[in-house]
């Protein structure tokens, strides 16, 4: 069955959504003074999901062109992550 | 059925902030391009420069023996200080790596035509402008390295022509002292140059409203669509500047700022001055031989007269083709512009504090432009891009320059070596005459001559050639 593309859209932003603020009420505990360079990592991680959640606002439905740039910013996002933990553990 | 409350939200918003009555025009759907919206992000990055760099105010001291330690103080002391400095350089540096894409991007699309000729003078300014906001805030730290380097930028100014250069050295730096100039740099950082170029930009949109976007060089599709500026071109907007300042906070985080060693005569007595990166090009310029004393004039003269030439480029092209495959004169100047512009960076950064010889000079700026130029001739004669420049029949000009070489009859190759061999020789002597002191000015004008002679020759064979070649098929 093919899945409502409102219900695909929604569950989408609410994903990202939630990636977004568990990033800010994590930035928001985040020791500012010693973990500088990880907070600028999450803070770019951050600006990049909202940057998706605009483009789904944008794009109302979803096309292959559009999903393949939502996955192109998940990865960039994730990125952005795997950069923050790694400053933070280094 | 009641009304979808986020729907009236907006709907409420439109109305109090008047953007029902069209604050920014529409823009036509071409331009929904990351192309068109390169001014749109240095005017973003121009804010997060504002931010930050208010945000670094609250701390920092303008005075000679309190601007390192209050710029330590922010980098180590404050939370997320460093963060802050390490931002706003980034975010310099995006600027104006904006503001040259910009201009470039503008100059291949030729939006400067009728009616823009304006806008494009404004932008121009502002490209200055901006030069003006790096130059200034380098100093600010007060390190060996900023302090060095704009002395370097200063002692450039000081040798424009008649009363210029005095003038403009005082207004700058002051009396010489190291606080005059620290106090004035401030000044013109945080006020003079940002409300300099706040009005310009009031000025370029105003222009901007009136005329609108440039059409694509292709021209507009039929029936193109105009979008409101809210919400879609206003979330395309909020879309793409997030992912700007994105990348500037991820490139602070992972290449973080070091910040070089305090100001003393002492330690700038033992430290090579070198510009920042986007004055490199014009430095290497400086460092060439035939430039020292008396010879910065022309070198100084000569980029002062490239920018003007730049800024008056509506007035000079004033043909009406905008495609750049149409325009192979301007395409071929706007590429070695770029290519000299990497080549002299790249260079400068290569050889700190070395005077480049008149031979390295020409050949390797002449070199590169030479060699762009050949490339951007060989592309627009061949079949890559369909543009009659000479009228002349020449299907491809590589099969052209290797017919003297691929015919039975070997006298016509020997005749074509003779000029080939004629003209490099000439070349080789046309650069030995000018780059030695004093120049051989009748010896160069006899070697251009017999250069210019040996391409007619070449040319008129290959014509001949290609002709005979085409007739017979």
């Amino acid at each position: 069955m093919k899945p409502d593309e409102d219900i695909v859209r929604y569950s989408v932003i609410t994903l990202l959504a939630t990636a977004a603020a568990s990033i800010a009420a994590y930035l928001w505990i985040l020791n500012i003074v010693s973990l500088q360079r990880v907070f600028g990592a999450m803070l770019g991680s951050e600006l990049v999901i909202f940057a998706m959640i605009v483009y789904i606002y944008y794009k109302p439905s979803i096309t292959a062109e559009s999903s393949n740039w939502l996955l192109v910013g998940c990865l960039v996002a994730a990125s952005f992550l795997v950069v923050a933990v790694q400053l933070g553990s280094a | 059925m009641t009304e979808n409350p986020g729907r009236k939200f907006v709907e409420w918003f439109k109305n109090r902030f008047g953007l029902k009555t069209t604050v920014l025009r529409p823009v036509p759907e071409y331009s929904m391009n990351p192309l068109y919206w390169l001014g749109a992000l240095t005017v973003i990055a121009f804010g997060l420069q504002v931010l930050t760099g208010l945000l670094m105010l609250i701390y920092y001291v303008p005075t000679t023996d309190q601007a390192y330690t209050s710029t330590v103080f922010i980098i180590q002391q404050v939370p997320l200080g460093w963060l802050l400095e390490t931002v706003h350089l980034y975010g310099a540096y995006a600027m104006i790596l904006l503001t040259f894409l910009h201009l470039f991007r503008g100059y291949f699309a030729s939006v400067q035509k009728k009616p823009r000729e304006m806008m494009w003078v404004t932008g121009m300014l502002m490209g200055l402008t901006v030069m003006g906001l790096g130059l200034t805030g380098y100093l600010l730290p007060w390190t060996v390295v900023s302090k060095s380097a704009t002395d370097v930028s200063i002692g450039m100014l000081s040798f424009l022509p008649a009363q210029i250069g005095p003038i403009l050295t005082y207004l700058i730096a002051g009396s010489g002292s190291g606080a005059a100039e620290l106090t004035r740099f401030f000044d013109l950082h945080i006020i003079v140059l940002p409300a300099g170029l706040l009005s310009l930009l009031a000025l370029k949109m105003y222009m901007f409203e009136a005329h609108g976007a440039a059409e694509p060089v292709g021209g507009a599709k039929k029936n193109s669509k105009e979008i409101p500026w809210f919400p879609r071109v206003y979330l395309y907007f909020a879309m793409i500047g997030a992912i700007f300042v994105a990348i500037v906070f991820v490139a602070a985080a992972m290449f973080p700022l070091t910040l070089p060693a305090e100001y003393t005569p002492q330690a700038a007595a033992n430290f090579v001055a070198q510009p920042d990166w986007y004055f490199l090009w014009m430095y290497q310029v400086l460092k060439v031989q035939a430039f020292e004393g008396p010879g910065i004039y022309f070198a100084l003269g000569a980029v002062t007269l490239l920018v003007i030439g730049l800024a008056l480029l509506p007035f000079i092209d004033r043909g009406t083709q905008r495609n750049p495959k149409s325009r192979p004169i301007y395409t071929t100047i706007g590429l070695i512009m770029i290519a000299e512009l990497l080549t002299l960076t790249i260079w400068g950064h290569l050889t700190p504090g070395q005077v480049i010889s008149n031979a390295q000079a020409v050949i390797v700026i002449g070199g590169v432009a030479i060699g762009v130029a050949v490339v951007s001739l060989f592309v627009f004669r061949s079949n890559l891009v369909r543009t009659k420049i000479l009228k002349i029949p020449i299907k491809s000009s590589l099969s052209a320059m290797m017919l003297p070489f691929r015919n039975r009859n070997r006298t016509i190759t020997m005749l074509f070596m003779i000029p080939l061999i004629a003209g490099s020789v000439s070349f080789a002597n046309l650069v030995g005459s000018l780059t030695t002191v004093p120049v051989n000015l009748i010896l160069a004008i006899i070697n251009f001559a017999v250069l210019f002679g040996s391409f007619f020759a070449m040319a008129r064979m290959m014509r001949s050639l290609t002709l005979g070649r085409d007739r017979q098929a």
